[in-house]
């Protein structure tokens, strides 16, 4: 004969009273969820700013013009990227434990690793451009940077803008 | 305290969930399609420019390694977006729970309000 569960009334009570007070503990504590950095206008202006500069450096790239002419805009770019990233990194970020245990448990690496991250990825994406502009500022020193280069590295930083903004403006909600 | 309709209950989650996430996934489909059909054209352009001498071959491998940065931020850009969404959802279920047990109660449990 197989016992009902749980047996006695007492134990019934028992568990029904404390499933009351971790659903009372868990609502009056206020359980809204935080996945995701807040919102800050200011990032999203400064990459509003960032691309506008960026566009004119690589966008507008002008073969009759040397390096030494846009050496100047390569350090303002450097530098506006340099501070958009340290103050994205300084900004909280939550990590929910469950992305870990999900993260864990996938069997692509690069997926898992992505989901497990905990950092904003507009971060990535300005390092990203960090390094496209490095790789073009390279070529441009060892003058074998042509227009098609530029217009191809302007495809790429335009899509790490837009995947930046993107998210950034998502933290809005 | 009065009892709560669960079926009432299930119709006001949907509800406060589509109400929260349900325009930002036709977003996110906007950009997702835009961010597929950059990352196609780039390849175009690279093979293309390849094709016509525009650029040698240690270039080209740079600019197909780009395409291969391209999708994995898109991906990972993705990726907090949902996570955008799954708090607003979870945030907004909750929400709704909340209501339905505040209703029941006549307000004698003082809940915090998620979002609040």
């Amino acid at each position: 004969m197989i016992a009902k569960f749980p047996p006695f009334p007492v134990f019934q009570h028992f568990i029904r009273s404390i499933a009351v007070v971790l659903l009372a503990l868990v609502l009056t504590s206020g359980c809204t969820v935080r996945m995701a950095p807040d919102y800050d206008a200011a990032n999203v202006a400064k990459i509003d700013q960032l691309s506008e500069s960026l566009s004119k450096l690589v966008a507008g790239f002008d073969e009759q013009q040397s390096y030494a002419d846009r050496k100047s805009a390569y350090d303002d770019n450097f530098a506006k990227l340099n501070a958009l990233i340290i103050r994205m990194q300084a900004r909280p970020s939550p990590q929910p434990v469950f992305l870990d245990w999900l993260g864990s448990k996938l069997a692509n690496k690069d997926v898992s690793k992505i989901l497990r991250e905990s950092d904003a990825p507009s971060i990535a994406s300005l390092q990203n451009i960090q390094k496209k502009l490095t790789w073009m500022s390279e070529y441009d020193q060892k003058k074998q940077l042509s227009r098609m280069m530029a217009a191809l590295t302007w495809n790429e930083i335009q899509s790490f803008l837009t995947d930046a903004m993107v998210y950034e403006q998502a933290l809005n909600r | 305290m009065t009892a709560i309709d669960s079926g009432q209950l299930l119709a006001n989650i949907l509800t406060a969930v589509n109400g929260a996430i349900g325009k930002d996934i036709q977003k996110l489909g906007g950009y997702a399609e835009t961010k597929l059909q950059a990352i196609a054209k780039q390849g175009e352009m690279v093979a293309s420019a390849y094709a016509s001498g525009q650029i040698n071959q240690e270039v080209t491998q740079h600019f197909l390694d780009g395409i291969e940065d391209m999708a994995t931020n898109f991906l990972r850009t993705l990726q907090g977006l949902a996570r955008i969404e799954v708090e607003k959802a979870w945030n907004a279920m909750v929400g709704a729970i909340w209501d339905a047990i505040s209703q029941a109660t006549g307000g004698a449990l003082r809940l915090v309000k998620p979002g609040l």
